[in-house]
């Protein structure tokens, strides 16, 4: 029996010596397909990694094949511009793996460095962030048969809904000015159509949209307000894709693919205003009296954006931006003509080094202007007014991800060079022409690093170093007791006039107080070289923007943000509630109006500066599956600016504030045909400074203004209502028409108020009316959208 | 310059205009204000208009405006030496066609003068002197190509490089007008044009801004009497703030809601303004210069 059982436990050890020695020597394969997990295209070139010690490439297909000992294995696989991949396996026979890599794509990278979650909103740090997806905006009721990003971002809380006419961001209490508005990493400054009435961004070609409205990070710089960053596609499930619209102010194309080798990415969008064409047939029928001045006007606006990138080997990824976009206006009436140009360009190469699956860095090279020229003449008289503002701007960054820290660090460089006033006239014997030209120079430092100091706690901490320089030429003036203008000192070229150093701290942090519920704060501190000061009361080409000088200190904001956010039903409602503190100094304020004097004056004289404050509360709840979505949003919020000179010194309320401003944004999903949607929006009416009393001086009524801003214009509110009907969905080809009603109970919202005096003093007679000026009545649209 | 603008402004604004309407607006309650609209030139009397300011939607018939007259004002010029009170007497050139005059003092070449008005228990203050008046090169009438019974009056006016001057001109053509208008675009500085000659179109003016259509050009055989006066800062401040004002108050492309930059103190509106003056006259013929 002792015998036997010997021979088993020598057998058993035989066998399992066997069985460990055979395995031992076992060569099995591991291969796989690496895809992109939205589009589902394979990606070549990406890297896999065994165990850190043996790897290899995926071919033209995406797929690997590598041939390994048995045993377990931790295979990571990374491809530039997406989150890194790993799985740990036991290897003990032929093993296939699909690997579905997530896009962090270079555009969007900012933000959506982490797979975003669905409670993403819950465990982020990030405050005062709204983010809208393509479909979101594609979903809202369009305005003439084009949806508009930026008019999609007015319905978030926060951002104030100026009404028609108008596309200035003005977010939380800040001005138009200071929003620092990124297309694919590309600063853009002035980004409107049509005198404000239409932003931009081409909404074919727009993945998704941004806004960093509370805890900007150190990151971002140079502007006060937000962030918004427009995205566009980074990858392309097709070879060649080409969506269009044509709808009744503007059609819209944008083509996109990859190269042969699938290295190669492009993109190509195009857009242009058919308002000439179609004028006749629409317009004029619905505003009658104006029939005279559409046949003596010309307008229309166009806009391209193009880029390509190309991934060299498997760590280096190289991308060219184009973008520009222009608007054109012209009257003619004999002996009257005007000319109104505005264009904005912007071009940007931009390089990616994937040094390690958790280091990599980029550089951004981009250059950015925006130009407007207003050309007038009336019989032997020509009258040139014009803005320039030219940035040339390099942002190196360094990305470092561990377990528990995100770190980005670098610089920025930049490089203004502004012409705030162009003016030229030309009159019979006077040939007048002057410019102010500013040249101002900016470095930054910075370092961010998103940290997880708990498994609930969360902390975004960083700083930036901020030098302006104010450089020559310039020439410093000063007026003597007479008003007359003496030269006091001139600087030569790239000479310092001055020189202002800020210190920037950002934090923000976020405590998960339940897998579905948490409290965030931030507090941030930015400067802004640049100045925007408005010319009118509504945002147009004409303000005047100008870097800063040494009368004209550069601007500063410190804001607080405190939030507790809730997502409900397995986050499919997702709820926030923010107050915010806003605190901005240097703030400044055009004296006169468009209506320039001849006479020169000391540049910087044309301004007042004060200081401003803002605070409020906003309430955001969002809906985001299901047949019904939608959103409300709702901001209550106060804003607020003191000037010595104006109002005795003391606070006033600013033009765009706002007690209340609600957004209801409502889609329904009737079946694969048909959905709705409406946007219904209601807001405090905007203040003015409206006249009191009136005098007679030589002849004339003269009004006597009251108090600052401290007339109120009616509530604006509108309904806007579409239907979109889908023709047909096939992956190779859709269309669908999109029908859309805007104001949709013929709400006249005041775009300004002014007074009429008519009569005759030496008669007696005084007839004085008040009236409002409306921009758009109920407004139809049809546009037909198609993908191929 | 300022006409083109205007006139590309207004032009925007007919595309808005298609959708205006009439509203109705609650202002706040308004007590009405002192306005004073008083002048001085060398040997010259003083001569001041006194009015109050109404209500912004007051009802203004015959009535009315009458009742806006301040007829029991005591008014009072000083030139630091001499004072005398003002005498109100009827004048319909103009509005109110009631004026306080003076008698005894003449307005001096350098001088300061002070004006005090009292009534119910308010006492309002203003200064203003009277600066060398304007060195006029030469006064000439060009024909308008394109309507050869047309044209425009041209002033050349030459200027000391030694301080900013500031400038205002009238126009009166006779027998169409009963008095002094300021031209079109009527108040310059010679910020541009220090020490050099500067050659000024005399747009002709109209009475008041709520005038139909300016007449733009002179006929010829108009006989036209041209008033250029120089003035100090603090008055030519006022009119180019009076002069955008009326430009810019309909506009709203502008900004335009501060209340004019006044030398009057006290809680009144208006302006108290010294004019070193240089008359001429001009009869517009094909080839006239005087």
């Amino acid at each position: 029996m002792k015998n036997y059982l010997n021979i088993i436990k020598y057998s058993l050890f035989l066998l399992l010596f066997n069985f460990f020695h055979c395995n031992a020597q076992n060569i099995f394969q591991l291969s796989g397909t690496v895809k992109d997990s939205q589009t589902g295209s394979s990606l070549p070139g990406a890297h896999i990694l065994i165990n850190k010690t043996k790897g290899t490439t995926t071919n033209s297909k995406g797929e690997f094949h590598i041939q390994l000992p048995a045993g377990e294995i931790k295979v990571q696989v990374s491809f530039m511009g997406y989150h890194p991949y790993q799985k740990e396996i036991t290897l003990e026979r032929k093993v296939e793996l699909t690997v579905d890599l997530h896009p962090i794509s270079l555009e969007q990278e900012e933000i959506v460095v982490k797979a975003r979650r669905d409670n993403h909103n819950i465990s982020s740090a990030e405050t005062g962030f709204q983010r809208l997806k393509a479909s979101e905006i594609e979903q809202l009721p369009t305005f003439l048969g084009s949806p508009d990003p930026i008019k999609a971002l007015q319905y978030t809380p926060g951002i104030q809904s100026v009404g028609e006419g108008n596309a200035g961001i003005y977010v939380r209490g800040g001005t138009p000015g200071q929003n620092l508005i990124l297309l694919d990493q590309m600063p853009l400054h002035n980004p409107s159509h049509l005198l404000g009435i239409y932003s931009v961004f081409n909404s074919l070609s727009i993945q998704n949209l941004n806004l960093i409205k509370g805890g900007i990070p150190a990151q971002y710089g140079g502007k006060l307000s937000s962030v918004i960053e427009v995205n566009t596609p980074a990858s392309s499930e097709n070879r060649v894709s080409f969506a269009g619209n044509i709808g009744t102010l503007s059609s819209a194309g944008v083509i996109k693919g990859k190269t042969q080798n699938e290295r190669g990415f492009f993109l190509l969008s195009a857009r242009r205003t058919h308002l000439d064409l179609i004028k006749s047939l629409l317009i004029e029928p619905l505003s009658k009296n104006s029939s005279r001045f559409f046949r003596e006007t010309n307008y229309h606006f166009n806009d391209i954006y193009a880029k390509y990138s190309y991934c060299i080997g498997t760590k280096d990824r190289i991308t060219a931006q184009y973008f520009f976009s222009s608007d054109h206006y012209k009257y003619c009436k004999e002996p009257l003509s005007n000319k109104m140009n505005w264009d904005n360009w912007a071009g940007a190469l931009i390089w990616t080094h994937q040094t390690s699956s958790n280091f990599s860095y980029k550089s951004i090279l981009s250059y950015t202007s925006h130009c407007m020229d207003m050309t007038s003449f009336f019989e032997d008289y020509e009258f040139l007014l014009g803005s320039r503002l030219h940035t040339l701007n390099h942002k190196l960054e360094f990305l470092l991800n561990t377990a528990n820290h995100q770190m980005r660090y670098g610089w920025e460089l930049v490089y203004n060079n502004t012409v705030p006033e162009k003016v030229k006239t030309i009159m019979p014997d006077i040939n007048y022409q002057d410019q102010d030209e500013l040249n101002s120079a900016e470095a930054n430092l910075y370092f961010n690093d998103e940290m997880n100091l708990l498994p609930k706690l969360k902390l975004n901490a960083g700083f930036r170093l901020h030098r302006i320089l104010h450089v020559g030429p310039y020439k410093q003036f000063a007026e003597d007791e007479t008003g007359k203008r003496l030269e006091t000192k001139s600087y030569s070229k790239y000479k310092i006039v001055k020189g202002y150093n800020f210190f920037e701290p950002r934090i923000s942090f976020s405590y998960q107080l339940r897998p579905n519920q948490s409290i965030k704060a931030s507090y941030t501190e930015n400067n802004q070289n640049f100045h925007l000061a408005e010319v009118g009361s509504v945002s147009l080409p004409t303000d005047i923007w100008t870097s800063s000088t040494e009368d004209l200190p550069p601007e500063k904001a410190r804001q607080f943000t405190l939030g507790y956010y809730h997502n409900f039903a397995n986050n499919n409602f997702e709820t926030s509630t923010e107050i915010y503190y806003k605190k901005l100094t240097n703030q400044i304020e055009l004296k006169e109006s468009v209506v320039l004097k001849m006479e020169k004056e000391i540049f910087e004289d044309q301004f007042y500066m004060g200081e401003g404050r803002a605070y409020g509360f906003e309430f955001f709840i969002k809906k985001k599956t299901g047949r019904f979505t939608g959103w409300l949003g709702y901001s209550l919020s106060k804003s607020q600016k003191r000037i010595p000179e104006i109002n005795q010194g003391k606070y006033y309320n600013t033009k765009y504030d706002r007690r209340h401003d609600l957004s209801l944004t409502l889609n329904y999903n009737h079946n694969s045909k048909w959905s709705y949607s409406a946007a219904f929006v209601y807001a405090t009416g905007n203040t003015m400074t409206l006249p009191v009393g009136r005098y007679i001086i030589q002849g004339n009524i003269v009004n006597d203004y009251g108090k600052i801003n401290a007339f109120r214009m009616p509530a604006y509110h509108r309904l806007d209502l579409s239907a979109k009907y889908q023709v047909v969905k096939k992956k190779q080809f859709e269309s669908f028409w999109t029908f859309a009603l805007y104001n949709v109970y013929g709400r006249s919202n005041p775009y300004f108020i002014y007074f009429s005096a008519k009569g005759d003093l030496d008669n007696y007679k005084l007839d004085v009316k008040a009236k409002q000026i409306s921009l758009f009545p109920i407004l139809p649209s049809i546009s037909w959208n198609f993908k191929f | 310059m300022q006409k083109a603008i205007t006139l590309f402004s207004i032009n925007i604004l007919i595309l808005l205009l298609s959708c205006n309407q009439e509203v109705n607006v609650d202002l706040p309650s308004y007590n009405g204000k002192i306005v004073v609209d008083g002048w001085i030139e060398q040997d010259g009397y003083a001569k001041v208009l006194l009015t109050k300011s109404a209500p912004y939607f007051g009802k203004l018939d015959s009535i009315a405006l009458r009742e806006l007259v301040l007829t029991r004002a005591k008014v009072s010029v000083s030139d630091g030496e001499t004072t005398e009170v003002l005498t109100l007497h009827p004048n319909p050139d103009y509005f109110p066609p009631l004026l306080y005059s003076g008698y005894q003092l003449k307005g001096e070449i350098g001088k300061t003068y002070q004006l005090t008005i009292e009534y119910a228990r308010q006492k309002i203050t203003a200064e203003t002197s009277i600066p060398i008046p304007p060195k006029v090169e030469k006064i000439w009438f060009e024909t308008d190509p394109k309507e050869p019974e047309k044209g425009m009056i041209w002033a050349s006016i030459s200027n000391d490089p030694a301080q900013t001057n500031y400038y205002r001109i009238f126009t009166q053509t006779i027998g169409l007008e009963q008095k002094y208008f300021p031209i079109a675009f009527p108040n310059y500085s010679d910020q541009s044009f220090n020490g050099q000659n500067r050659n000024i179109p005399l747009y002709p003016g109209t009475s008041n801004t709520m005038s139909s259509h300016p007449k733009e050009n002179y006929s010829l055989e108009d006989t036209v009497l041209i008033k250029i006066c120089t003035m100090d800062r603090m008055a030519f401040e006022y009119w180019e703030d009076f002069q955008q004002e009326m430009i810019n108050s309909k506009n709203p492309f502008a900004t335009s809601n501060t209340t004019l930059n006044s030398n009057i103190q006290g809680d009144a509106l208006g302006i108290w303004c010294g004019y070193g003056a240089h008359y001429s006259r001009i009869t517009t013929t094909r080839q006239s210069e005087n």
